[in-house]
This record gives C-alpha cells, structure tokens and sequence, in this order.
C-alpha cells in the first residue's frame, strides 16, 4: 500500500526543506510543518478507510518477502493512535506559531519536531521489534533535544534525567529484543506470534510455563514502563513535563508517552505474546499504583506544572489499568481513557504555556495564578479539572465511568473499592486546582493584576478547540466515532495472537 | 548508575548499552563457525548467523547519536552550573 511510506517521506523531505530554505524565515518553517501534519492527518483518515472492516495493510521495504523484509503495517489500531497523533501534532504546531515568537533559531524547533513525528510514525506503522526499536530511539532523541530546546539551567536537567532513564530504557528494551531473538529466530512481529503458538503447541505448554517468555516480558515491562513512566519509574517523566516548554511538553504527555511506552508494549503484550492472566494482573497492579502515586504527588504539590504532572501519571495509570482488565468493554473504557487523558494532558500543558507567555518567563509558582485573567484559558483549565474527575458531561466521565463499572464485574469488588477511593481523590485534587487557580485571589498581590500582553489566537484557537471537544462535542464524537474507530482498535487487541493470521492475509 | 558525577553516569550507560551489544553479537556465535560470504555455493552447514552483527551494528550508530545528545546535555549542565555533581545541580535549581 503506497500510502504507508508517505508517512516517512513527507516528514523527511519537509525536514530537510526546512533546513535549507527556512532559517531566515521562520514563518515559512511553521507553515511547512503544519501542512506536514495536516497533509498526514489527511493520509491517515485515507487510511481509517482503507483499513475499516478489520483490513491490514502492509508494505515490504526493499523489496524482500515476509519475514526477511522490514515490514509497514497499518492496522486499524495504528491508524486510530495515527489519527490522534495528528490531530495533537497540528494543534500543537499552530500553538507552537505564537508561543515561540521569542525564540531564536525556530527552524530548529521544527526540525526537532517533525524528527520526532517521524519516530511516532515508525513506532505505529513498525511490523518488526527491530524497526521498532530504531523509531522509538529517533523519537526518543528527538524528545530528548525538544525538553532542553531553551537551554534553561532547569531544562538541561530535566532532559538529563529524562535521557538518562530514556537510555537505560532502551538498552533493557534491546536486550528484551536479543533474549527474543535468541529464542525464537524471529524479529517480525507477526513470525513471533506465530512461532511462540507453534512452539507452544509442540512442547504442550502455557505462556505461563514458559520462563524464557516470562522474562523476555518482564525486560519489556521494565523497558517500557521506564518510557512511559508508571510507577515506580514515574519520575523522570515528571520532571521532564515540568522542564519543558508548553507545546513540547504536551506533545511529551499527549503523543510520545502513549506512543513510544504505552502503545509499543501493549502492542507486544496483547498481539504477539498474547494475554495470560498473571500478566494482566501486573498491568492490574502497575496501573493502580501510578494511579494512586500520581494523585498522591498532585495532592502534596503546590506548583501548578507539578500538581498537572502528578495528574498525567495518575491518568495514565488509569489506562494501564484498563487495559489490563483485558475485557471488551475493559478494553473500550482504556482506549477512551486514552483519547481522555491526551485531551486533558494537552490542555493543561497549554494553559500553563499561555501564563508562561502572559509573564515572559517558564517560572513557575504564584504566578500561575495568572489563569484567571486569561479568559480562554480559566475555561481550559475548568473544563479540564472537570474531565479529570469524571463529571458529566465532561471527556472524563464515559472513560471512568465504564472503567468503574468494568472493574466491578472482573475484580468481585476489591479493584471497584480501590477505584472509587481514588475517584473521590482525584475530584479533591480538581477542586483544590479549581480552588486554587480559578475561584480565588489576594487582590494586593502583584502576581493577580490584569495582564497587559495579549495571548494571539493562534495559542487560544487549539485550547478553545480541545476544550470544545472535552465538553460537548465529545457526546456526539463519542457516540459516532464508536463504531468508527473504537470498536476497530478494540478488535485488534481482542483478537490477540491473531495478528499474526491478519499480516499474512494483509500480506496476500 | 549510582555515581553523581554526571560523566560517571554517561559512562555506565555507554558500558551498559556495550555489554547488551556484545551479548546480542553472541547470540548468534557458533563455534567453528563460517560466514555465508566466504562461500561460492551458499552452502555452509556451520554458518555464524548474521543478523544479530546487523542490528548490533545499527544499534552502536543510534548509541553513537544518543551519546552525542547525552554529552551535549552533560556540557549545557556544566556551563550552567560550573559543576558535574548531579546533587549540586539539584540543590541550586531548587
């Protein structure tokens, strides 16, 4: 399918266009990048047609047959995770346009940016655990470069810690990959699936029984968990969404994260290894604790970056625990989780970019509460901590909502307890941030006087639109993009080790 | 990885990254083992597997970036702190 490879192409070639022709003109620069993200955003709804019904799309690199070739594949999982990268990255490049009006050398913002997209890209599209590995350190590095773009003395060690985690991440990840190959001769994730049945079959044993396996999940549950920063590994991450700029951090919670940790493992877990209960009972449990710890590091915070980044761990764990309830309706309630906690990790990061921009400075503290002289972004931020706790009719309350329900059915009430102690503490956490950056104010103090810059449309159009999303629009988008695009992806997680079947048809 | 000198650190993931590295090319070690180049025929019965060389090799080049990006960072510290101790770091950002 020629479509697959456009995804590469384009981002490549704009990449190097910028670098030629652009480094005087940095209007040119954005312009260039968005008309790459709206341009792929287009592909990939090309592609949600292309792959509706369950169709897998593959492409073989170089000419080689399966299983030698390095192998694109685009199924309806990967196009829905696509679409949402996308959608994030275009909004985030049009915020981009007026909050790094300060800053000298923008093309190299871009450059970073669209290294990075491609690196999501390979990540999605990848059919073997090499290809794999090599986007998810492009994008890694990319991120890397992004969370120190400012060279703030704050920015370098955010990135330093982020990278150095980033980096033992990998290197367990490979290992994970040579123990794997060591194994069972095999890189392509659909001759994986396939030779751990075959074997499996032979030798009359469960995934269980088998140590090698086992251990080979256990490095990618490390490896991972330390990229997508669930607990305990969670810190790193914090610190690298407190450093960053606002557009990089929200493309760091909104797009890397979920891609390069969440979407790879789960990709590992539920389609080539396959499912077997003690695994789902670690995702059980690595998923409630990062819930638990995230909201814990937000109710002990003061700083409105922190209290956010403590939120965007406990969201996350939130989905890891969804998924690894592993039953349909589970599975829905992780992938609108998901969906939820971009919307919400992206429009906190926004809103604490327009205060950076209305002060002139990434400093955090009592300026923040400068969120309630900023119209666009007091909604952002209300809508936000709504959709955090789960209020109706706000983003967060059909995730949580059927996560609620799901855990009760599956856990004979102990995860239901567990959840629900956690819900009343994250709505204390949304009312304490409603309370504390919306609702009240010392008059005296200099931090509250009205601002006299004026935030540009180009950073209030994304906010107003996420924000129109996670309020209304997201009942009707809810319930049209169900069928669409949920119960698609949903199928793919379903069917398991039959990924493997569905390439090689798609290869057919 | 315990170290706070933030070049100690650099270094123990360089040896890290290393030793997987190694390992993997031992992966697909064979004793007495021939390599599929040095036969006309493509026949060798005994043949050292190749691919783990490959990736190994591609993994050294994406070591090679990451590095640069890691000592890059490591040099932004030490113009900005004057120092290599992490701790420090810590103490005078917070």
């Amino acid at each position: 399918m020629m479509i697959i490879p456009l995804f590469f192409i384009i981002p490549l070639l704009s990449i190097f266009f910028i670098a030629a022709f652009t480094r005087e003109k940095s209007w040119l620069a954005n312009l260039a990048a968005v008309l790459v993200a709206a341009v792929l955003l287009i592909l990939s709804l090309m592609l949600a047609l292309f792959t509706g019904g369950g169709k897998v799309l593959c492409y073989n690199m170089g000419g080689f047959s399966f299983p030698v070739s390095i192998m694109l594949v685009a199924d309806s999982l990967a196009v829905f995770m696509l679409l949402i990268v996308y959608c994030i990255s275009l909004l985030t490049l049009i915020y981009s346009k007026g909050y790094m009006q300060s800053y000298l050398d923008k093309w190299k913002y871009y450059i970073l940016f669209l290294s990075m997209l491609v690196g999501v890209n390979g990540v999605l599209l990848s059919g073997d655990i090499v290809t794999l590995y090599i986007f998810l350190e492009v994008s890694g590095v990319s991120s890397y470069a992004l969370v120190c773009f400012t060279k703030k003395a704050n920015a370098f060690v955010g990135a330093f810690r982020y990278m150095i985690k980033g980096v033992l991440a990998s290197s367990i990840i490979l290992f994970g990959i040579a123990l794997c190959y060591s194994y069972l001769s095999a890189l392509n994730l659909a001759d994986i699936a396939q030779q751990l049945i075959i074997r499996h079959e032979t030798a009359q044993i469960q995934m269980r029984e088998d140590i090698v396996i086992l251990f080979i999940l256990g490095f990618f549950s490390v490896g991972f968990g330390l990229k997508t920063g669930i607990f305990p590994f969670h810190r790193g991450v914090i610190e690298a969404y407190t450093a960053a700029e606002a557009p990089v951090a929200a493309m760091l919670s909104g797009v890397v994260i979920p891609v390069i940790g969440l979407y790879a493992f789960i990709r590992l877990f539920f389609c080539v290894i396959g499912v077997f209960p003690a695994g789902m009972t670690l995702l059980l449990a690595m998923g409630i604790l990062s819930f638990s710890a995230g909201i814990i590091k937000a109710l002990r915070e003061h700083d409105f970056r922190k209290i956010i980044a403590g939120h965007l761990v406990s969201e996350l764990g939130l989905v890891v625990f969804a998924f690894g309830l592993g039953t349909q309706n589970g599975l829905l309630g992780a992938i609108t989780q998901m969906v939820n906690y971009i919307i919400i990790s992206t429009l906190f990061c926004y809103t604490s970019g327009m205060v950076s921009y209305a002060i002139n400075s990434n400093h955090t503290g009592r300026a923040y509460a400068q969120i309630k002289n900023i119209m666009v972004a007091r909604v952002a931020v209300f809508t936000a901590a709504l959709a955090l706790c789960g209020v109706f009719p706000f983003s967060g309350f059909w995730s949580k909502f059927i996560i609620m329900i799901e855990a009760k059915k599956v856990g004979n009430g102990q995860w239901f307890f567990l959840l629900a102690l956690f819900y009343l503490l994250a709505f204390i956490s949304s009312i304490r941030i409603l309370k504390k950056f919306i609702f009240t104010g010392k008059k005296g103090d200099a931090f509250y006087k009205p601002l006299k810059i004026k935030i540009p449309f180009s950073m209030n159009f994304p906010v107003g639109i996420l924000a129109c999303i996670s309020i209304g629009a997201y009942i009707i988008w809810f319930f049209y993009a169900k069928e669409m695009f949920f119960i698609p992806a949903i199928n793919v997680l379903n069917e398991g080790t039959l990924y493997a079947q569905n390439i090689f048809l798609g290869i057919k | 990885m315990m170290k706070k000198n933030i070049i100690k650190l650099i270094m123990s993931t360089i040896i890290i990254n290393y030793s997987i590295q190694v390992f993997f090319v031992l992966s697909g070690y064979k004793l007495q083992g021939d390599l599929l180049v040095f036969s006309a025929d493509n026949n060798i019965l005994n043949m050292v597997d190749p691919i783990p060389q490959i990736i190994v090799l591609m993994a050294i080049l994406i070591g090679l970036a990451v590095n640069a990006v890691l000592v890059t960072i490591a040099i932004g510290l030490y113009q900005k702190f004057e120092t290599f101790d992490i701790t420090k770091m810590f103490e005078v950002k917070e």
